[in-house]
């Protein structure tokens, strides 16, 4: 008795969950408005996805010469900058200048879709509005294109951290290596830093690193601008 | 031998006959791109085995072609 009460019960939820479906699924109407938004939507985004001025100036002299010009400002300026640190607002503003220009290089500029469109899609979800396939600006070749480079960025930062490490313990115990002191792990000698930094020599160095660590994810595009391998290249590489 | 740095070969490649296909069902890059929601010189890549599709982007280009996965692309170069 108890358990054909409890079917019936059973009975009526599925029943309502079946009329609620129906409900929602009626509530969905595509307003005309909103198809002509999408519309618009989509055509703006397949220009920007099919647009040549867009594409990037992958395999270009020009990217090869933006490269070079941002080693040039990072390093060359850098040092200038730091011996005159009057010139270190120079040194940034030429920093953001080289910047631009890679992002523009790479297509970087719209990288910010991703997160946006999922927002989006969250709060449809919560005003209850059916949502159409998501459109994105950059396909899945460029995201992977883009996760590649950052990547490679990250295994150079790994790199060149160790690399300023071994170099900050060389410095510090320089008279131990290239003098006359001798070294022991017991008692661990102390290590020597001695510099002195004026203010613009302090900014240059903040702008340095900071320029550094922006700029080297577009350098991790490589000079082509292509962080994956050719069939050519990755054959000629299992060969070797 | 490799010059500068050596890149990794992480990705294994998969081999296709894309060109050959879209050739015979008379479709130029672009109109590919457009039916499969991509950028034309993708399409260019995956042709020229640059670049391995994902699955959801193989069977898209399948599908807008009209033959099973398979018939277009493969772990071995036939």
């Amino acid at each position: 008795m108890t358990n054909k009460k409890q079917k019936t019960i059973e009975q009526q939820i599925r029943d309502l969950e079946a009329q609620i479906e129906k409900l929602t699924e009626q509530a969905d109407v595509v307003w005309p408005s909103q198809e002509l938004g999408e519309k618009i939507e989509a055509k703006i985004i397949k220009w920007f996805r099919n647009e040549e001025f867009f594409a990037g100036f992958r395999n270009t002299y020009a990217r090869a010469i933006i490269t070079l010009l941002s080693i040039v400002v990072l390093f060359g300026y850098g040092y200038y900058a730091f011996m005159n640190p009057e010139l270190s607002l120079w040194y940034l503003g030429l920093i953001c200048l080289v910047l631009v220009m890679q992002a523009v290089s790479v297509r970087f500029v719209f990288n910010f879709e991703e997160k946006s469109s999922r927002a989006y899609s969250m709060s449809a979800r919560f005003f209850s509005i059916k949502t159409s396939t998501r459109r994105t600006i950059l396909d899945e070749y460029q995201l992977r294109r883009r996760d590649k480079a950052l990547q490679r960025a990250h295994e150079s930062f790994v790199g060149l951290l160790g690399l300023a490490l071994v170099g900050a313990f060389l410095y510090g115990y320089q008279e131990y290596f290239f003098g006359e002191k001798e070294f022991s792990f017991t008692p661990m000698p102390d290590a020597v830093y001695s510099f002195s930094l004026s203010g613009g020599q302090f900014l240059v160095l903040v702008f340095f690193i900071s320029g550094w660590i922006s700029l080297q994810k577009y350098w991790s595009y490589g000079i082509k601008g292509e962080p994956f391998l050719s069939r050519s290249e990755s054959e000629k590489l299992r060969d070797s | 031998m490799y010059m500068g740095r050596k890149p990794k070969a992480d990705e294994e490649l998969i081999y296709n006959k894309l060109e050959q296909v879209r050739t015979k069902a008379k479709m130029t890059r672009q109109q590919l791109a457009e039916a499969v929601d991509v950028h034309y010189q993708t399409i260019g890549y995956i042709e020229r085995n640059e670049y391995s599709p994902s699955l959801v982007l193989a069977l898209r280009i399948a599908k807008a072609l009209n033959k099973k996965v398979e018939q277009i692309f493969s772990l071995e170069d036939n």
